[in-house]
């Protein structure tokens, strides 16, 4: 299993424990992708969540990686998501969750963007 | 979710009602202002973000917002909109009830902490929106004193939004500003006529041209007094009323002046001004030095130095008393009734006709630099005065000149004369007459005629100098307290026709 993957079923497991329902996993709009979409079951939020591993951070925070091209990307599948749900007016949020291999460390940042 | 506050926008001098909305919906989090804002009002979003924030409320940062300034099709400009903003957010959140946010008129930028900031035009603003059937307004603090200036409105200061949303909410209390009382000036200039030693005709041209609103040529050898007379020029001017404090105040307040100019205003810009800081411009048509020395003295020094598309953008204005801004998206028209006092040397050197030091200028220096100045433009001034070097016992001498208060009291008996004779139109002064008005007012007996016809052919006169010297006759026998035009009045006036002291050739 590749790094990429370990880390999205690991920041999975880690959004459930933390209240958040789990409703999709690299749920796909065309060439868009989201890693996690999930809700929070207190306010009943739906997030949006980038999932990023890292084993070492020489060459930046895995938060760096979620460029505005990135974002753009993410916000497009996003709107794909609450279309083909039917939900267009539905509380939405953009989380990322960082998982650093070495030490084993999950950052998990709401509302990052 | 739906929010509306009433606020207020400007183009030139008049005012037009702005609501501002906010939508706040679910969905992919966003921030959209429409209703052609520009960029300050583009970025109101980070300031509006920020004082919410700071204020202790909530920013609907992960929601989809939409803020709408209408009218739709009108250009919004500036950072008044900020606070109306900022409320009808809170009001979309359901933090701020609706009621109380149209019935008054609400302007204001937003500092980070939430503070509330100065903005310009609240003046004008005020005026309009009252006349729009408005009364209650939520100002800047430091804007509150000059809002106070109009009858009928009660001005609330706002000093922060935290503040303010308490008020609206019932919970904190808000005093309304006290009306601005209006003292007719007693103020202090800090140039007076008692210090000038000498000049005896130049101090009685200056009274003639402040009794009458004409405008003034002085020319006279280095350090003559010609700035000092100039600069002593709004002492002796009548103090203004209530009306014309708020027609200066409306102008200033455009052009980012706070408070109420309750004295003369007296501009003096330097001769390197672009024709469009004179006559006004900018992509927004901001009114210029004419409009900000409207009711006032445009002081231009050194004349000849100006530029000349400058001077002949003055020409219009001096003629009509108003000047319209023409740019590619607004079009203003701003009052500028001023009285033109220019000052030059009589040559390059400076030292033609001084009793004392020769002048080293050759004949065509002194007619080039004469030339500078467009015969149109002189035919638009009504005096012209030379000075010349002060002797040393005037200088020396103890005895005070004439100080302005008292040249003030004739001045402004003149000025009354004036006003009851244009009581019914909205000619203020004598220079300001219409061609009817001259023929209605200063008639010329037969004595007159003679002496005028004379000075017509010797002077050689275009037919506005003629309507000028009228005029001048006119406030000289004012001054005098005539209703009659005499001889001796009309000879006073062309004595100060001097175009001789401009060079060689007379024009």
């Amino acid at each position: 299993m590749n790094t990429g993957l370990w880390g999205e079923r690991l920041a999975a497991g880690y959004l459930f424990l933390h209240g958040y329902r789990i409703l999709d996993r690299n749920w796909r709009c065309g060439r868009y992708e989201i890693d996690i979409v999930a809700r929070e079951r207190r306010s009943g939020v739906l997030a949006f969540v980038e999932v990023k591993t890292r084993s070492r951070t020489d060459f930046g925070l895995p938060r760096d990686a979620v460029t505005s091209k990135k974002q753009l990307f993410l916000t497009r599948a996003a709107q794909g998501y609450l279309k083909a749900h039917r939900e267009p007016d539905a509380h939405t949020r953009f989380d990322v969750v960082e998982v650093y291999t070495r030490p084993l460390r999950i950052v998990h940042l709401p509302g990052a963007f | 979710m739906l929010s509306q506050v009433n606020s207020f926008g400007l183009t030139g001098l008049n005012g037009f009602p702005v609501k501002v909305e906010a939508y706040i919906s679910g969905g992919i989090h966003a921030y959209e202002t429409v209703g052609l804002p520009d960029a300050a009002v583009k970025e109101s979003k980070e300031r509006v973000r920020s004082a919410m924030k700071n204020a202790g409320f909530d920013f609907p940062g992960d929601l989809h917002v939409t803020v709408s300034l209408a009218p739709a099709d009108v250009r919004k400009e500036g950072s008044i909109y900020d606070l109306p903003i900022a409320l009808a957010l809170l009001s979309a959140q359901g933090n701020l009830k609706q009621a109380p946010l149209v019935r008054a008129v609400y302007l204001g930028e937003l500092a980070l902490n939430g503070d509330v900031r100065p903005v310009n035009g609240v003046l004008p603003m005020v005026i309009s929106a009252r006349e729009a059937g408005e009364s209650v307004f939520f100002v800047p603090r430091d804007n509150a004193a000059e809002a106070a200036c109009v009858d009928g409105v009660r001005i609330f200061p706002v000093e922060n939004l935290r503040q303010l949303v308490s008020f609206l909410r019932g919970e904190g209390d808000m005093k309304p500003q006290p009306p601005t009382v209006f003292v007719p000036e007693e103020m202090t200039y800090p140039w007076d006529f008692g210090d000038i030693k000498g000049q005896a005709t130049a101090k009685r041209a200056a009274e003639i041209a402040a009794a009458g609103g004409h405008n003034l040529l002085l020319s006279g050898t280095p350090g003559s007094g010609k700035t000092m007379l100039a600069r002593a020029l709004p002492s002796i001017l009548p103090p203004m009323t209530l009306a014309e404090c708020m027609e200066v105040t409306k102008i200033h307040s455009v052009a980012g002046y706070r408070g109420l100019v309750a004295t003369r205003p007296f501009r003096s810009p330097h001769h390197g001004a672009s024709a469009a800081a004179i006559t006004g411009g900018g992509s927004n048509a901001q009114p210029g030095e004419i409009s900000l020395a409207h009711m006032g003295v445009l002081f231009l020094d050194e004349f000849p130095e100006f530029h000349r598309d400058v001077l002949e953008s003055l020409r219009q204005p001096l003629e009509d008393g108003v000047v319209t801004v023409s740019r590619a998206r607004t079009s203003c028209t701003y009052p500028a009734s001023f009285m033109l006092v220019a000052a030059m040397n009589p040559c390059p050197c400076g030292n033609r006709g001084s009793r004392t030091r020769a002048c080293t200028c050759t004949p065509s220096q002194i007619q080039r630099y004469a030339r500078r100045i467009s015969g149109p433009l002189l035919d638009r001034i009504d005096l012209f005065i030379e000075m010349n070097d002060v002797p040393f016992e005037d200088l020396s001498g103890k005895a005070a000149g004439e100080p302005s208060q008292s040249i003030r009291k004739r001045v402004t008996a003149a000025r009354q004369r004036q006003m009851e004779r244009f009581s019914n139109d909205s000619t203020r002064t004598n220079a300001r007459m219409t061609i009817q008005e001259i023929e209605a007012f200063c008639p010329l007996d037969g004595g007159c005629q003679a002496l005028m016809e004379k000075a017509f052919r010797r002077m050689d006169l275009s037919a506005r100098a003629y309507q000028r010297l009228r005029k001048v006759a006119r406030t000289i026998a004012d001054l005098d307290g005539s209703d009659r035009i005499q001889e001796k009045h009309l000879a006073e006036a062309i004595r100060y026709r001097r175009l001789s002291i401009l060079g060689e050739n007379e024009l």
